[in-house]
């Protein structure tokens, strides 16, 4: 009796375990990019975050079909957008440009290509895409630091930042990087405005 | 419905312990043999009538009473020599669980000792007992088995186990474990 | 440790001596026992002595079962072909033995199918987001694309004014009025 109900009971947890759906793990997609893996990052304070995921990004898609930008179309084919941003001490710059050497390599390892690398006295930046067999974009990943240069406060101080900031970018599934151009250009949203002052003031 | 393939079942189940039974309350081979037979050819004329997961009681049960029946048959008179080495197989190795080489050639000296001073005792405590201790049935399946109350059984076990020593007494190992 | 040599075994203790050494005492009678038996010479020797015969007994097994008894009894049942108990065998001869084994078990597959789908529900239907929460998550989209844009104007800007115009521009510039000079510092000589 004892070894019957012992089955019994084996055979119901293969059951569960075999008929259990899996929450959506997107480390499945190629395109995805776990930015917790940066060393660097562990005692970072988070500046900002977006994550947005496939069910909402197909309701966003949805929403923007009516409009006449190519927000619908974008977002359509995205799995996840991740968007984290963190501020660091000054004194760990150097320690974080080491980490994203580390991840530098690390990616370009697992397959990714580095289409864009920047650095200089004031930024670190490297861009990177995931391309599927077929030539097709699959993930998207920018890894910046900015190493504390112009004040962002409002009144134009000349005062440096006394900290860096990390900025990680991961866009996962069908990327348009022309399209996504086109967007940028239209799109008035917080945040846009002040990148574009800082092209002005460059300028 | 699949008769054949629950009676293969049961058979595979139960055979050792309807024949250990048998051994042990008839001290004799032929006679264990017989019932053994009996009991396999009822088990297949009732297959379809009990239920297969409550077969063990049903099965214990007609077995002790072919042994009964059986026992009552022989003659008061006769006192069968029971000769165990001739009639019980080794079976020590199964169960021992002891690397000691002493410990194992003791256990199997006195292996046939312990079998012949089971088989001394009383029917009513030797079926207990055997069923308990060598089937490794549970208090309840042997009352319903035996049609015992729950009560006598653990009596019956206790006495078995206290006669047992009793007989045994000459045959204890020099070293305590 | 000191036992007292003398003691008076009642039949109570005896029985729960046995039992112990038999192992199918209760906790307390256990403790009882080992108790006594660590104070006692009496109740320590005697525990020893059921404990050697009850581990003798244990070690007696089934006897094994005489294959010839079947081909005696083949004609009065079925032939008992298979002689190994294998895993498998005993669980499809569980589940076909009997009608209420298989009900029992398709139930049980039916409910663990349920159990799964309520424990782990399809990733599109788990949530509705409120019209509130698309206009913010089309917003923050919009700021992840606008970053990403900035990232390659940067890039841009960066290539045109640093890398054309200094790094590349400058030299180049550089090395065509260097040709430049050469070559009409040729012209100006005379042949």
């Amino acid at each position: 009796m004892n070894q019957i109900k012992t089955l019994l009971v084996l055979f119901f947890l293969l059951s569960v375990n075999f008929f259990a759906q899996q929450k959506e793990d997107y480390s499945k997609y190629p395109g995805y990019f776990n930015y917790k893996e940066i060393s660097g990052l562990k005692n970072a304070e988070s500046l900002s975050e977006v994550y947005l995921e496939e069910t909402l990004l197909k309701m966003v898609a949805g929403m923007a079909q009516d409009k006449s930008d190519d927000m619908g179309d974008i977002v359509g084919g995205l799995k996840l957008i991740q968007v984290n941003e963190y501020k660091i001490d000054k004194s760990s710059i150097t320690d974080m440009e080491g980490s994203l050497g580390v991840m530098d390599k690390n990616l370009q390892s697992k397959g990714w290509d580095r289409i864009v690398r920047t650095n200089n006295r004031d930024n670190l930046t490297n861009i990177y895409i995931k391309k599927s067999s077929n030539g097709e974009f699959e993930g998207l990943a920018i890894l910046s630091l900015s190493k504390g240069g112009e004040s962002d406060k409002p009144d134009k101080s000349d005062k440096p930042d006394p900290y860096g900031k990390v900025t990680c970018v991961n866009i996962v599934g069908k990327i348009d990087l022309a399209k996504i151009g086109n967007l940028t250009k239209e799109l008035n949203i917080p945040g846009l405005d002040k990148m574009k002052n800082k092209e002005k003031d460059k300028d | 419905m699949f008769a054949e393939q629950r009676y293969r079942f049961l058979i595979q189940q139960y055979k050792n312990k309807i024949y250990t039974y048998s051994l042990y309350m008839l001290k004799n081979r032929m006679d264990a043999d017989d019932v053994t037979q009996e009991v396999m050819i009822r088990i297949w004329q009732n297959i379809d009538k009990f239920n297969i997961l409550a077969a063990k009681t049903w099965i214990i049960k007609t077995t002790n009473n072919l042994c009964i029946d059986y026992l009552r048959r022989r003659t008061v008179a006769v006192n069968r020599e029971f000769e165990i080495d001739e009639f019980f197989e080794d079976t020590y190795s199964k169960n021992h669980n002891s690397e000691n080489p002493y410990l194992i050639t003791h256990f199997k000296m006195i292996a046939p000792k312990v079998k012949e001073a089971i088989q001394q005792l009383p029917e009513n405590l030797r079926s207990v007992f055997v069923l308990y201790e060598i089937e490794e049935m549970k208090y309840k399946e042997i009352s319903k088995a035996l049609d015992l109350p729950i009560n006598s059984v653990k009596v019956y076990l206790l006495r078995a186990r206290k006669k047992l020593q009793e007989e045994l007494k000459e045959y204890e190992p020099q070293e305590i474990i | 440790m000191s036992r007292k040599k003398s003691f008076e075994l009642n039949e109570e203790m005896v029985n729960k001596i046995i039992s112990v050494a038999y192992e199918d005492a209760s906790l307390l009678d256990r403790i009882k026992v080992m108790r006594a038996a660590s104070r006692n010479n009496e109740v320590h020797n005697l525990l020893n002595l059921y404990k050697t015969t009850a581990n003798e007994v244990k070690q007696l097994g089934e006897e094994e079962f005489s294959r010839e008894i079947f081909k005696s009894i083949e004609n009065r049942t079925v032939p008992v072909k298979r002689t190994t108990d294998k895993f498998i065998y005993d669980f499809i001869s569980i589940i076909l033995s009997r009608p209420i084994v298989s009900t029992v078990t398709s139930v049980i597959l039916i409910a663990a199918i349920i159990a799964s789908l309520i424990i782990n529900k399809p990733v599109e239907y788990s949530y509705v987001y409120t019209t509130a929460e698309i206009t913010e998550a089309e917003k923050q989209a919009g700021y992840a694309f606008a970053v990403v844009g900035n990232f390659f104007k940067e890039t841009h800007s960066t290539l045109q004014k640093e890398v054309f115009g200094n790094a590349v521009a400058k030299p180049f510039g550089q090395s065509i009025r260097i040709i430049n000079n050469l070559l009409e510092g040729d012209k100006n000589e005379p042949n």
